[in-house]
Formats: structure tokens, C-alpha cells, sequence
């Protein structure tokens, strides 16, 4: 730790001197620390029940960033103190980090723009190219080179040259594009080519075509790809697809989207859209929520939302997505057939606001995935908030999740939440929660409840957040920018430190 | 030690440069480029970082409606900066016309604007001064507006000054 401090105080005395001094130099950072000290499950002991199967785990991360600011001009960077758990350490193969992980050099010389150093982009839908860092699930697709873009009217040239940081989770790949942008008022059309080779992967080469178009109350995108790859026996040609289309009238919209992923082969810079929502009720994240197979998938989806009155929201959603079916003479398709793995998913919520500033959301859905692990799934979750005396709030929130394991002779489970959160003001939050369940296996890996309180506080005028968690909470599988990570239960304490230079 | 003289390097070029300020650039969503230099009309601006997954978003874009409605017509850019990636992105637009918010929104989807100005987490609001310089901000939903309803009042008579 006392590295880091000094690591901190340099840089501060380094940048505050500077700008004291410098009229011209503007600057501008942020902190966030976050700190673990507890157990966690060890996967390495799965054969062990709960708490034998634990280990102790000690876990230290701090992002510094800084970006310093002159004219057109940005200088920017990111110091990284990293010590991963030894469970990380074995499980992700994570090693302790202590140095300048990110930097660059940006400006505007009109009609360029440049970016030397690190860089992150998303080109159409991500179906050709997406490179972005999610530091909590550890997978980081941002490359380092050189990054050119230049604007002449209603024309848009992007250029771009470099490779990922090789680590455990992403291997290096070394990618050269290019991209076109046609934007006449608010249409769009873009033309994307992109190379990447890479020591982990066969050469590939990517063209994509992507578009949106508005009339009125319609807006119509997508994105199509191809993509080669060059095989020592001969190339392997792939295509991918993604449309959508959105109506929005009276208060009411419809999404409708389909995309169809006959890849065979992707990089970890290509991301395209999932077919269903990621983003779930905490029940469901812990029960193997569906993963997108990027090379080989089929899905759609639909959603329905509106206001019925000025203080109700309904929403109601259905996907359907699946691996492709042998026939490839016909239309593709998703299939519910289980052997495709098969997922779909069904849910409706209504969002009601009331005069007195109460408010109360329920949903209701029901899934199925045939993967490696069969389950139907029922949920219902009930979320009501209240203030009171001027500023104070209090919620109150239920999840049930009910489960039937169609790999396990239809074995039922049945998982339950209860959380309430206490807000006496608008700076300071108390959260508790309290989870258990009837599923034996869960029980004998996990312990038989999970409960935790965390504790949140801003101060200097909201520059600065302050959370501390302490408890036990559920395992499984997380996912964030469709990347899924099996994060281990853990107990104990975290500390996290959000904070503005 | 050579990344810290790599820096300092670039820190003394960097001194050569004028007038200090912040330039980006996001696609709108309902079409088109916004560019804070450009298509803010002089005037001050808020952003407020938000995601259609976010629950604490949504509860304070629902709960400030009428505050930022109001500061709108009295000569504030309100700017609303989803953090929707590509895997969501799609679902901002249905989801503001419903909802019937008219302010300008903004595709952030890899963070970039997010982090220049120091965020690390959902929501974040960040108010900027006519130049673009950020004057306020607030970590976290914000239940109450009256630092940040003190501030924009500064700005916004001192813009009609």
C-alpha cells in the first residue's frame, strides 16, 4: 500500500505544481479504489462443501486516471495498482499489476483528429469492430497504436492502427481498419474494413456495411458482415447480420430485432449486439443467465413499451435465440428445440409513480435455456419506494425465482431475495439483503443464506462516494458488455472509493 | 521511470498549446454529430450519464424531470449521455420517446466522454460552465438538486449578463 501512496502523492505534487504554474494547462482525473478482505469459494476445492471449500481472499485495486488539457490537446493516463486474490491469480491467471497500464496523446487539428496511445472504439453495432475495457470482469479488447479520423462535411474517415495488451483473458491482436461515414443530415451509411492478426487466432480480414435511417416516427439500422479467414487448407468465409427497426408513437414504441451470427470464427474486438436483455433481476444473473455464442447464433426480439397514464410505464419484451439448425436451406431461424440450446424469454413490468412521490415496479417473466444446464425459470420481482419527512427514502424489494432443473428429473428450486434500502439523505444510503434458497447442491457450495449491509456516503459536494459492503454474496455468472464472467461467492468486507481530483 | 519521463516529455510540449478546454464529440440519438465546442450556443451545459439498465438513472431522470425541463427553458444545455453499449444502445431511443423526454441525448457507448470527465460509475451529472469547463458534479443519484439548482442559477444569469 505504501507504494501506492507515494505513487498517489507523486503524481498529485507532480500535476498541481504543474498547473499552478501553467495558466494554459487545465487538468482533470478521478480515483477509484476498491479493496476485498474475506473468503471467497475456491473452485479448485469444489469437491469440499461450504465453508471447507473457502479460501482467504485479499484483493486490492486502484485506478488512478489522469488527463491533462491544453487547447485541442489531451494528455491522458491511467496508474493501476493491482493485487488479484490467489483465487484470480489461479482462476484468471491475473498478476500483480503496478504501473502506467493506459496512456495517450489526442488532439484536433481541423478537420483531424488523432489519437497516439490507448484507444477504445465501436464502429456500427460492433459486429466488425468493438474494443472497449471492462476492468471488473478483467477482459480488456483496447488497443494501443495510432487512431486518425478526419471530418470534411457530412463525410467521416477513420483509420486506425495497433493491438490489444496481451493478457490471460485477451490475446494480442494486431488490427489495422479503416472505416467511411456517410451522414447526410440524419441518415447514416458506413462502410468498415478491418484486419487482424493474431498469434492466438488465424489471419482475418472483416468488411461491414451498416446504416440507420429516421422517418418520422420510424427508424430503421443494422449492420452486415463478412469475414474471412485465411486457413493453411483454405479460407473459411463467415457473415453476420443485424437489423432492427423502432416505431415510436403516442407515447408507445416497439423494438423489433433479429440477427443472425454465422461467424464460424471471431476476434475479441468484434462484439455484436445479444438478442436479450443482459441486464436482469440478481436472482436470475446467479442462475447461469444465457450467454450469446458469438460465431454461431440466431435469436430476435421484441419489445413493447408505453405510457398508459402519465405515471405508468409498461414494458413487455420476448426473445427467442438459438445455435443454427443443420438446414441451411432455409430462412434462419431460432429454434426452441433443445439441441440448438435454445433460450428464450418472456417478461412484462409495469413502473408506477405516485402524486405523494412513491413509487412501485413489478415484473413478471419466464425463461427457458437448454444449455449446459437445462432449466425453466419463473420470477417475479416487486420493488416499492417511499419518502418520507422531506428528504429521507425507504424501498422495500422482493425477488422469487422459481426453478425447474429439466436436467435433474425436473428437480424444483425455489431462491428468494429480500433487500431494503434506507436513504436519511440525499448524501448517505444504508442497504441490506437477504437471500437464501431450497437448492441442496447451491446450499452445500455456497452455505445456506447469503446476507450482507453496505453502506454509502458522498461528501464534498457529491465529488467523492464512499461504499462499504459487508457480508456474504451469491456466486455466478456476470455479465456486463457481453462479457460473462463466473465470479465466486464471497464474505467479508469491501471497501470502494470513488473520487474527483 | 521511463513512462514517467515519456510523460513529462509530452507535458512540456503540451505548454506551447492555448487556451485550455475540453472537445468531444458523440452521436446524437436521434441522428446526426453534437459536439460541445460547436452546438452548445454558448451557453452552459449539463450532462447527465445514465443507462436504460440503470434503475437509480432512471428514478432520478424520472424525479428531475421537471427541474431539468425548467433549467432547459431558462438557457441550460441538457445533454443526457447514455452509457448503453452496443449491446443496449438500441433500446435508448424508444425508451426516451415514451418516456417523452425532449432533451438532447447522446450515445457514450464506450465511456469516453464519461471518463474525461472523471466518472466511474452510473449516474453521474457534471455541469459545465459556457466554455465547457466542468463547475459541478455529483457521484451517485442526486434525491436533492439544491447545490446543483445553486450552481446552474450562477451560470445561467451570469450567461445573460
Amino acid at each position: 500500500m505504501s507504494k501506492l501512496l507515494i505513487g498517489l502523492c507523486t503524481c498529485l505534487l507532480f500535476f498541481g505544481t504543474a498547473i499552478a504554474q501553467l495558466e494554459d494547462i487545465d487538468f482533470d482525473g478521478s480515483n477509484q479504489l476498491r479493496w476485498d478482505n474475506g473468503r471467497e469459494v475456491d473452485t479448485r476445492r469444489s469437491g469440499f462443501d461450504n465453508p471447507d471449500n473457502t479460501i482467504a481472499r485479499r484483493f486490492v485495486e486502484n485506478r488512478l486516471r489522469l488527463d491533462l488539457f491544453s487547447g485541442n490537446f489531451r494528455l491522458g493516463g491511467r496508474y493501476l495498482y493491482f493485487r488479484p486474490s490467489e483465487a484470480d491469480v489461479d482462476q484468471f491467471r491475473l498478476t500483480d499489476e503496478n504501473r502506467f497500464d493506459k496512456r495517450f496523446f489526442e488532439g484536433q487539428i481541423d478537420p483531424l483528429k488523432f489519437r497516439f496511445g490507448h484507444f477504445s472504439d465501436l464502429w456500427a453495432s460492433g459486429l466488425t469492430l468493438s474494443m472497449f475495457e471492462n476492468r471488473d470482469l478483467f477482459f480488456d479488447t483496447e488497443h494501443d497504436g495510432a487512431r486518425m479520423q478526419v471530418e470534411a462535411g457530412s463525410i467521416k474517415l477513420i483509420g486506425l492502427s495497433g493491438k490489444t495488451q496481451a493478457g490471460a483473458l485477451v490475446p494480442e491482436i494486431h488490427t489495422t481498419a479503416g472505416r467511411v461515414e456517410l451522414s447526410p443530415g440524419k441518415e447514416h451509411l458506413g462502410f468498415s474494413y478491418a484486419y487482424h492478426d493474431s498469434g492466438a487466432h488465424p489471419e482475418m480480414s472483416v468488411a461491414g456495411v451498416d446504416w440507420n435511417f429516421t422517418r418520422g416516427i420510424f427508424n430503421l439500422y443494422g449492420e452486415r458482415a463478412w469475414n474471412e479467414t485465411i486457413l493453411q487448407g483454405g479460407n473459411e468465409a463467415g457473415h453476420a447480420t443485424f437489423v432492427g427497426m423502432t416505431l415510436s408513437k403516442w407515447g408507445w414504441s416497439l423494438l423489433a430485432e433479429y440477427a443472425d451470427y454465422n461467424y464460424n470464427r471471431v476476434t475479441q474486438v468484434q462484439n455484436p449486439p445479444t438478442m436479450h436483455r443482459e441486464v436482469t433481476p440478481r436472482l436470475l444473473q446467479g442462475r447461469d443467465p444465457h450467454v450469446m455464442n458469438v460465431p454461431d447464433e440466431v435469436g430476435g426480439q421484441v419489445e413493447l413499451s408505453g405510457l398508459v397514464h402519465e405515471n405508468t410505464f409498461l414494458n413487455f419484451h420476448f426473445n427467442a435465440n438459438s445455435r443454427h439448425t443443420e438446414d441451411d436451406e432455409t430462412v434462419p431461424m431460432p429454434t426452441l428445440e433443445e439441441k440448438y440450446r435454445a433460450y428464450w424469454d418472456l417478461f412484462g413490468n409495469v413502473d408506477q409513480s405516485f402524486s405523494g412521490g412513491q413509487q412501485l415496479f413489478l415484473e413478471i417473466g419466464a425463461n427457458e435455456e437448454a444449455s449446459t444446464v437445462w432449466q425453466k425459470r419463473m420470477w417475479t420481482q416487486i420493488r416499492a419506494t417511499f419518502p418520507f419527512r422531506g428528504s429521507q427514502e425507504i424501498e422495500f424489494e422482493t425477488e422469487q425465482l422459481f426453478i425447474t432443473n429439466k436436467t435433474l428429473d425436473d428437480e424444483k428450486y425455489h431462491d428468494m431475495l429480500y433487500a431494503m434500502t434506507w436513504a436519511p439523505s440525499d448524501a448517505f444510503s444504508l442497504y441490506a439483503s437477504f437471500s437464501t434458497t431450497d437448492d441442496e447442491a447451491l446450499k452445500n457450495k455456497e452455505g445456506d443464506y447469503w446476507a450482507s449491509g453496505e453502506a454509502a456516503y458522498k461528501f464534498s459536494g457529491g465529488k467523492h462516494r464512499a461504499i462499504i459492503f459487508y457480508g456474504k454474496e451469491r456466486g455466478g455468472l456476470k455479465c456486463s458488455n457481453g462479457v460473462c464472467r463466473q465470479v465466486q461467492a464471497f464474505s467479508g468486507v469491501r471497501l470502494t472509493l470513488e473520487t474527483s481530483l | 521511470m521511463k513512462q514517467l519521463l515519456a510523460i513529462l516529455s509530452c507535458f512540456i510540449i503540451l505548454t506551447s498549446a492555448h487556451a485550455a478546454g475540453r472537445n468531444w464529440t458523440l452521436a446524437n440519438v436521434n441522428g446526426g454529430d453534437f459536439s460541445i465546442t460547436n452546438d452548445n450556443g454558448g451557453r452552459p451545459s449539463l450532462l447527465v450519464f445514465w443507462a436504460t439498465w440503470c434503475k437509480p438513472c432512471k428514478a432520478e431522470l424520472d424525479a428531475m424531470k421537471g427541474t431539468l425541463d425548467d433549467l432547459n427553458k431558462r438557457g441550460m444545455n441538457v445533454l443526457l449521455v447514455a452509457e448503453d453499449n452496443q449491446k443496449s444502445k438500441s433500446r435508448v431511443k424508444p425508451f426516451l420517446d415514451t418516456k417523452g423526454y425532449g432533451w438532447t441525448a447522446l450515445h457514450d457507448p464506450d465511456g469516453e466522454v464519461l471518463k474525461l470527465y472523471g466518472g466511474t460509475s452510473i449516474p453521474f451529472t457534471v455541469m459545465l460552465d459556457k466554455d465547457g469547463a466542468p463547475v459541478f458534479e455529483n457521484r451517485g443519484e442526486m434525491k436533492d438538486p439544491t447545490a446543483m439548482l445553486a450552481k446552474a442559477n450562477q451560470l445561467i444569469e451570469s450567461a445573460g449578463e
